[in-house]
């Protein structure tokens, strides 16, 4: 095991009725990075998470965080993880400070609440209801609650789907600040511009296994080196840019 | 710090089910339209011998037979015209039809001194049925020597042979009252008499019956549809997954609901109870510790079974299906609304067995009867015995995800 792998995969599989989900994949992620795994839907991005994360057994394989065997002792791995699901509710009839407050209890420690608000830019909506929410502070609410308990590593499934450029933009910057801090982070994301503007490697993947692992520059350049030519001819701008040329950046929620 | 988790989760749990306004209109809302509706059914009523009443002369002796048969408490006397009442008996709205004799004498031969020496026999107003006339007319029976011979009167009494089940009682009653009145009239003491001893001295109402069961009911229902209703919205969710995401024990999270939703439920059948009693004037005859036995006892088998049902279904639909499924024929089957008398007797038998059953026959020996500890204890332990079964069938059927 490499010195700075906070996460070592070691040939996982995980199949469901005879299908393979995942296919005996291995790779490392490094202490501080924003690692990208990205794939078109069903490539087993979800699953690979998902077992890394402790909620499923691999058929076959090991993972390991921080040395510890994930299978072994789940119960360490649980604090020190923080996980955003792709689409988590939470319980109804309980406002934001007082959804925190309870996943807080659960932790051994955790930070203070408005802290965690803050540090997603909620602490106006203490006291607001998760249903009350627009689609991009109910994601960083999600994230919110992953990172009640000041995790090393945070894993995010496709953090941004769904949302509007402003909010998209909004939480690339937590998740800069979160890299800032020295967390290391594990996203998927079906946006390519996303994971060539945050992630500092990229996993790319398919049928359950990954196709390459590298810096989205280095796969870029490799590609350009075999002849990849574009059909047709590149802007210096695209539609986003005029949106937000035109919107501004501010966030509307 | 499990004890603080717990502590907090029961804590939030609560506030979250007390801020659901579903919470409130089954906890309240329902229990207290159906004690309504039940409470307003005059069901007395409808078991009641209805007579009609055609009483060409009203004169005093009229009247004196008039007041003996309003006497009887379960007999309602409709006054009215021969040929309106004789319609309303084919149409069921009356049982049986009582005509007087235009001829009806006024005064009682007895009370006039001359015609009532002392140990004079005379049987006056046989009754008999018509139009069958299955009972002939008794003639008047000559005794002693001074006997003054009356005619008899012929009163006739219209039925409905359909409608047996009212005619034949209703029958034997007015036979009774009018052979009474003979006595009467002949100034005979009666050589029997019935005294009338109830082991309860309250007249219990259909209420009294119907509200330990619907209190048992209600545990039912909220068990079941509420625990299976509100597990598979959370799996459906991702929030069990959320949760399984935490160091926190899974089995902490499940014990708080179970908690909750325990305590909602021994605060609404109190509710209920209460209600009954303000509202309706339940004739309560408590063994308060009984009661609440049986409440957490109920309250644990059909949570448990919610449970269970929760992991058995793959949908809030489905959920719904399995929870209806359960919980229809027990409301009917297990003598919350009506006693399982009437039931064929294999029927009877196999509803023995029923968990409602168990829970509304211990409710009403707690609440109601005054059922003294340990002669309760049969309903008790096979209730015990039903939340061990519900318990292993939870954990069999409830999953994660």
């Amino acid at each position: 095991m490499s010195a700075e792998a906070i996460i070592k995969v070691e040939n996982l599989r995980k199949t469901y009725n005879g299908l393979i989900a995942v296919a005996g994949i291995s790779f490392a992620v490094k202490k501080g990075e924003i690692f990208g795994i990205l794939g078109p839907n069903g490539a087993g991005k979800t699953t690979t998470l998902e077992m890394i994360e402790t909620l499923r057994r691999p058929d076959e394989g090991k993972i390991w965080i921080k040395g510890i065997d994930v299978q072994r002792e789940p119960q360490k791995i649980k604090t020190l993880i923080g996980v955003q699901l792709q689409s988590t509710s939470f319980f109804d009839y309980l406002n934001l400070k007082e959804l925190l407050t309870l996943f807080a209890s659960f932790y051994p420690q955790a930070l203070a609440v408005e802290e965690t608000l803050a540090l997603v830019g909620l602490e106006d909506k203490a006291q607001a209801m998760v249903r009350q929410l627009s689609g991009g502070q109910k994601q960083r609410f999600s994230l919110a609650a992953a990172l009640i308990h000041d995790p090393e590593i945070i894993f995010l499934d496709e953090p941004t789907a769904g949302l509007d450029p402003q909010a998209r933009r909004h939480l690339w910057e937590i998740i800069r600040q979160l890299h800032q801090r020295g967390k290391t982070i594990v996203l998927t994301t079906h946006y390519m511009d996303e994971a060539e503007l945050l992630c500092q490697r990229v996993a790319i993947m398919d049928e359950g296994q990954i196709l390459r692992l590298a810096p989205p520059r280095k796969l870029i350049e490799d590609l350009l080196a075999q002849g990849f030519k574009k059909s047709a001819q590149q802007l210096q701008a695209n539609l986003e840019d005029v949106f937000l040329d035109l919107t501004g950046k501010y966030l509307r929620d | 710090m499990k004890i603080k988790s717990f502590l907090i989760l029961f804590y939030t749990t609560l506030k979250m089910f007390i801020r659901d306004r579903q919470t409130w209109f089954w906890s309240l809302v329902i229990p207290l339209l159906i004690l309504t509706i039940f409470g307003l059914i005059d069901f007395e009523r409808l078991g009641k011998i209805k007579i009609g009443w055609v009483d060409p002369v009203a004169n005093d002796l009229s009247q004196k037979i008039e007041k003996s048969l309003e006497e009887i408490s379960i007999v309602e006397l409709k006054k009215g015209s021969f040929s309106k009442l004789k319609k309303d008996l084919q149409e069921g709205g009356i049982d049986l039809l009582l005509v007087l004799p235009s001829d009806l004498p006024a005064q009682l031969p007895q009370n006039n001194p001359s015609l009532a020496p002392s140990n004079e026999k005379t049987a006056l107003l046989p009754s008999h049925r018509s139009p069958t006339n299955s009972a002939p007319p008794t003639p008047s029976q000559p005794a002693g020597k001074k006997t003054v011979s009356l005619p008899s009167v012929k009163i006739e009494v219209w039925y409905d042979p359909a409608n047996m089940e009212k005619t034949d009682p209703g029958l034997m009653l007015v036979e009774q009252v009018f052979s009474q009145l003979n006595l009467q009239l002949t100034g005979q003491k009666p050589f029997f008499t019935l005294e009338q001893k109830s082991v309860d001295s309250r007249n219990l109402s259909y209420l009294d019956f119907i509200t330990p069961g619907l209190v048992g009911m209600m545990i039912m229902q909220l068990g079941i549809i509420g625990v299976a209703m509100t597990l598979v919205r959370f799996r459906e969710q991702d929030i069990l997954k959320r949760l399984r995401l935490t160091p926190i024990k899974p089995s902490l999270f499940l014990a708080s609901l179970l908690g909750t939703r325990l305590l909602l439920l021994i605060l609404q059948a109190a509710l209920l109870i209460i209600l009954g009693k303000v509202l309706f004037d339940l004739h309560l005859q408590a063994h308060y510790l009984g009661v609440v036995l049986f409440v957490i006892l109920g309250s644990l088998t059909f949570l448990s079974l919610g449970f269970a049902v929760s992991g058995m279904a793959r949908s809030l639909n489905m959920a719904m299906a399995i929870a209806q499924m359960v919980q229809m024929p027990m409301m009917f089957l297990s003598g919350v609304f009506f006693p399982r008398e009437g039931f064929p007797l294999w029927l009877q038998r196999v509803t023995d067995y029923l968990p409602l059953t168990f829970l509304a026959e211990g409710l009403r020996q707690t609440l109601i009867q005054g059922v003294q500890w340990p002669d309760f204890r049969a309903n008790l332990g096979a209730l015990l015995i039903w939340s061990l079964v519900g318990f292993i069938l939870a954990r069999q059927f409830f999953r994660w995800e």
